[in-house]
């Protein structure tokens, strides 16, 4: 008789990889997901009390819905000892006791009980904590955007708590508790058994004012978005004003002040030289019309590192003029605004020989560098100004970020991904989300973006150097659940022929230019000549080398033959995440892969026998260092032959 | 809804059909009283509880230890009504808030409070002080003035072989008469729960009782999931047939994979519980008693059901109706009808 413990899931302590494949050995495991939900709190001003005994404080309250045991947060401004957390010793229907530890006069307090719903879809314990059987859960999601296709998916969770006893009637319309829902949080964990160590975090969010909370006769149901609905948000977002500025044109009232980063000193437009706009800012003072006022010029919302002001350039009726250094003045501090002198204000620059005053619709540009990083990467680190966009204009702080962000902001090598090396630069004007731009800047350098399984912002790359060899997670046929393994093949990225567009400049708001047309013969002539163009942007880069190198890699890539996989894999696949790679040993039916490689597209959380729900994207045909296919039709990959097209 | 207790019928003089004591003296009561026929022991038991200057009056029940029993109203729980002021331990009656442990582990979200005691599930648990396994006490407060009496008691626990477990009622909240006394003794080798089963029919009403635990070598800390006690209503006579199913189901989570496997989630096991009832006469108490069960614990409130006294845990369960059985009734005359149904109780409810 064997005396190894079959049941490990009854012992086991710690969830890792070890543990869940010991437990696999086995093919069973106790796996609980619970779910913390922030109610609507008591909440109460100037509540009066009085004393019951030294340190023992009683309010009075009709139908307080307090319990000994919650906790009060008191504050006080006629008796300060009452201030601090207290917990109930007692209670009536209409009043508690608060056992103070002070001894606080009489008087008012403001007091606030947090009160938080635990719930599960089982009785259950993890660590000190219990949570209630209330509510099935849904499948909970954490994707990364379509390639080349830059966008966050968010994880929307809709749960329904069961209130048939009416238990949670104090939280509704009519309640003691009733108060507003939304922002409220929500945490959704899982691990194993009641092992409160080994649970993570695989929803944070808050209930969002769409879909909101609702009721029904048995249930209160409410809609939660994760915490990066933060990055959800458009940015510039200070406007041009008439308080700011009463002098401001009709047309450029309501304008947003620009976002400004990187170096535009340099590959700008050929025929006016500089690129950003500035905006005249009292265009409509009678002073400036009649040119006996400077004229005022914004260029930003954020400050700059510096402004060229031998760049000043004036377009009118398409001619172009270059204003004379000596007429740019007042230039402030943070290098975003400054004034330009006029006929009569002591200007000497002549347009068509005259001295210059201003006329509605006349058009300015400058050359500048924008904001100052201040860092010790370059202002001109594509990450370094992701990075910074998504600090200054959304609630994320740097704990959100995961640390990838320093390791890929100062990869240096190779050349084609060397992040440290490539240029790039920002100019915002009208609004856009700032998670959708920071993933297309990324993009740009083959780096997505994702939500990690700690909940923080990740980065990882397209690069070929970086993909795993070897991989150390095998998915065999005992990983899938039985039907659902689907492969299909990935239309939208596969092309043989591609073009690069880059520099995108503000005052044209045209990419400015376009690398050659790079094209794998090799898979072209697999399909009979048949050629699949793909037109990449760049708007972001500017350096000629940089955007051939990221165009030529981006062609290897998707010239390989790409399958996305739809899998649903047991819970042994639990600590994977977005990012990972998986090593595919699957033969099921026609569908056969050995030693294949995949990445990890999507993560979801089905509570239905704790499985994961995977989209993988499958890179077979796709050699790269340390994976070589052996496959014949290889005409992908890392070594793929690109040529350009002449 | 609380149970509904009939009585018997009242007749007067001469109309008593059966002798008993005098005529007079039932009659002047106004009640009859049926205890059995020819030669059957019916170990009938008679409680006196108030008397008048017209006479007696009687709580009259038959009483046994070995018929199937089920306790549907838990008195362990206090009572009923909200509004009453505080009970003992300075919580509010009528709100579950009626137990008072000598110790509980710290829980940030309070989540050993002693209340747990009192909930359906069984899972949600009391749990003593770190390392406290000695010197328990946990005091009820029925909030019931006149006090309960008990028949039967279920404690759910962690406790260990050589646990020492003693029920002690009173009629003062300290404790410090004692009234009711029994030593409970420790859970068994196979399962988790103590039962008490009272010999006699308990005569004395006690409105605190106490448990008081001592442990010492068990390895974890001491965990109460549910206690339920009070007075059973008891079967007599008739009963179920002797074919009992007793079904345990595993709760799992189940992937089938490609691997020709199933890998799976183990969520717990329940037990469920069938009983055959045969040819329960429509004219006797038993069979009203189980209707009487059916509209007020319905398929919603779980009940304790002790089929075998004798050996009460073979086939305890605490657990719900999973449907109202369907009756069939062998009707041959107004007064001759034998009811026939099957019951299943499901602890996974």
């Amino acid at each position: 008789m064997s005396n190894s413990d079959r049941k490990q899931y009854l012992n086991i302590t710690t969830l890792d990889q070890d543990s869940l494949d010991q437990m696999h050995d086995n093919l069973v495991t106790k796996l609980g997901l619970v779910i913390e939900i922030e109610a609507p709190p008591f909440e109460e001003v100037a509540l009066p009390f009085t004393i019951i005994s030294p340190g023992l404080v009683q309010f009075t309250k009709v139908g307080h819905g307090l319990e000994t045991g919650n906790t009060v947060t008191a504050s006080s401004s006629t008796s300060p000892a009452m201030d601090g957390d207290h917990s109930i010793t007692s209670f009536t229907d209409d009043t508690f006791q608060l056992n103070t530890g002070g001894t606080p006069a009489a008087g008012t307090a403001d007091c606030l009980s947090l009160i938080t719903i635990y719930a599960s879809d089982e009785n259950i314990y993890v660590g000190d904590t219990f949570y209630k059987a209330l509510l099935n859960f849904p499948t909970v999601k954490r994707i990364m955007g379509e390639w080349l296709s830059p966008t966050l998916e968010f994880s929307t969770v809709s749960i329904s708590l069961s209130n048939v006893d009416g238990s949670l009637n104090k939280f509704l319309p009519g309640g003691i508790n009733y108060g507003g829902w939304f922002q409220r949080s929500v945490k959704i964990r899982m691990g194993l058994r009641d092992v409160a160590s080994t649970y993570t975090t695989i929803f944070s969010g808050s209930i969002t004012d769409i879909g909101g909370v609702g009721r029904t006769i048995k249930s209160i149901d409410m809609v939660a978005r994760d915490d990066f609905d933060k990055v959800n948000v458009s940015f510039p977002s200070n406007t041009i004003t008439t308080t700011a500025y009463p002098d401001i044109e009709d047309s450029i009232e309501g304008e947003l002040k620009p976002v400004i980063y990187g170096d535009w000193t340099t590959n700008l437009d050929e025929k006016t030289g500089a690129s950003i706009p500035c905006l005249p800012t009292n265009g409509a003072n009678a002073g400036v019309l009649a040119g006996t006022t400077n004229l005022d010029l914004l260029l930003s919302d954020n400050a700059n590192k510096s402004f060229d002001i031998a760049s000043v350039t004036l377009v009118r009726s398409d001619t172009v003029f270059l204003f004379n250094s000596a007429d740019v003045t007042s230039v402030s501090a943070n290098n975003n605004d400054f004034q330009l002198k006029q006929e009569f204000s002591g200007g000497v620059t002549l347009i068509d020989g005259v001295k210059y005053i201003y006329k509605s619709g006349d058009k300015f540009l400058c050359k500048m560098v924008g904001k100052d990083l201040g860092g010790v990467f370059d202002d001109d680190n594509i990450v370094s100004q992701a990075e910074d966009i998504i600090l200054t204009h959304s609630s994320l702080t740097g704990a959100d970020l995961d640390a990838s962000w320093a390791t890929y902001k100062a990869k240096s090598a190779p050349a084609q991904s060397a992040i440290a090396g490539i240029k790039s630069r920002v100019y915002v004007k009208e609004p856009t989300k700032v998670i959708t731009y920071v993933l297309s800047m990324f993009e740009q350098v083959r780096l997505e973006a994702f939500l990690d399984r700690n909940l923080k912002l990740k980065i990882t790359s397209l690069h070929f150097e970086d993909f795993p060899d070897p991989i150390p997670f095998a998915v065999e046929n005992w990983d899938i659940e039985d039907k659902q393994f689907k492969p299909k093949v990935d239309v939208r990225n596969n092309f043989n022929v591609a073009q690069g567009l880059f520099n995108l400049l503000p005052g044209t708001e045209e990419n400015n230019n376009k690398t050659p047309r790079y094209r794998n013969q090799a898979t072209i002539d697999q399909n009979k000549g048949k050629t699949i163009a793909q037109g990449i942007v760049f708007p972001n880069l500017y350096v000629r080398a940089d955007v051939i190198n990221q165009t030529i890699e981006i062609l290897r890539l998707a010239s390989s033959y790409f399958e996305i996989i739809n899998s649903t894999q047991t819970w042994r696949s639990l600590l994977l995440d977005i990012g990972d790679f998986v090593s595919l040993n699957v033969e099921i039916g026609a569908t056969v892969f050995s030693g294949a490689p995949a990445m990890i597209r999507q993560i979801g959380y089905s509570p239905k026998g704790r499985k994961l729900v995977l989209k993988l994207w499958s890179f077979q045909m796709l050699p790269y260092p340390g994976y070589n296919p052996g496959h014949d039709g290889i005409v992908g990959g890392y070594n793929a032959t690109i040529t350009e097209e002449v | 809804m609380a149970l509904v207790y009939k009585t018997l019928g009242y007749l007067q003089f001469p109309y008593l059909s059966i002798p008993y004591g005098t005529g007079g003296q039932a009659a002047a009561q106004g009640c009859q009283f049926f205890v059995g026929r020819g030669d059957l022991p019916v170990g009938a038991q008679f409680e006196l509880l108030q008397g008048f200057g017209v006479g007696a009056q009687f709580n009259v029940r038959l009483y046994n230890n070995t018929n199937l029993r089920i306790l549907c109203e838990f008195p362990s729980r206090g009572a009923a009504v909200t509004g009453g002021g505080n009970n003992a331990w300075g919580n509010p009656m009528g709100r579950g808030l009626n137990w008072n442990a000598s110790t509980t582990a710290a829980s940030g979200t309070n989540s050993f409070d002693v209340k747990n005691v009192n909930t359906d599930i069984v899972e949600q648990l009391w749990r003593a002080g770190a390392g406290v396994k000695t010197g328990i006490t946990l005091d009820c407060d029925t909030e019931l003035a006149q006090g309960i009496s008990v028949d039967t008691f279920m404690m759910k626990s962690n406790l260990s072989t050589s646990a020492t477990v003693r029920l002690i009622g009173s009629t003062v909240s300290n404790f410090s008469s004692v009234g009711f006394d029994e030593q409970l003794g420790g859970t068994g080798s196979n399962d988790d729960e103590i039962l008490y089963i009272a010999e006699d029919l308990p005569l004395d009403k006690f409105r605190y009782w106490r448990l008081e635990i001592a442990d010492a070598t068990n390895p974890e800390d001491i965990e109460i999931g549910v206690i339920v006690f009070g007075e059973s209503i008891i079967f007599h006579q008739e009963c179920f047939v002797d074919q009992v199913k007793l079904t345990k189901t595993n709760f799992v989570d189940s992937i089938p994979t490609a691997g020709f496997t199933t890998v799976q989630n183990d969520r717990g096991i329940k037990k469920k519980l069938n009983l055959e009832f045969k040819s329960l006469d429509y004219n006797k108490a038993n069979y009203p008693a189980m209707l009487n069960i059916f509209d007020f614990a319905r398929t919603v409130l779980k009940c304790l059901w002790v089929p075998t006294p004798e050996y009460p845990k073979r086939f305890m369960i605490f657990g719900k109706l999973t449907k109202i059985p369907q009756e069939t009734h062998n009707v041959k005359a107004r007064d001759i009808d034998y009811v026939n149904f099957n019951l299943e109780v499901d602890e996974a409810r």
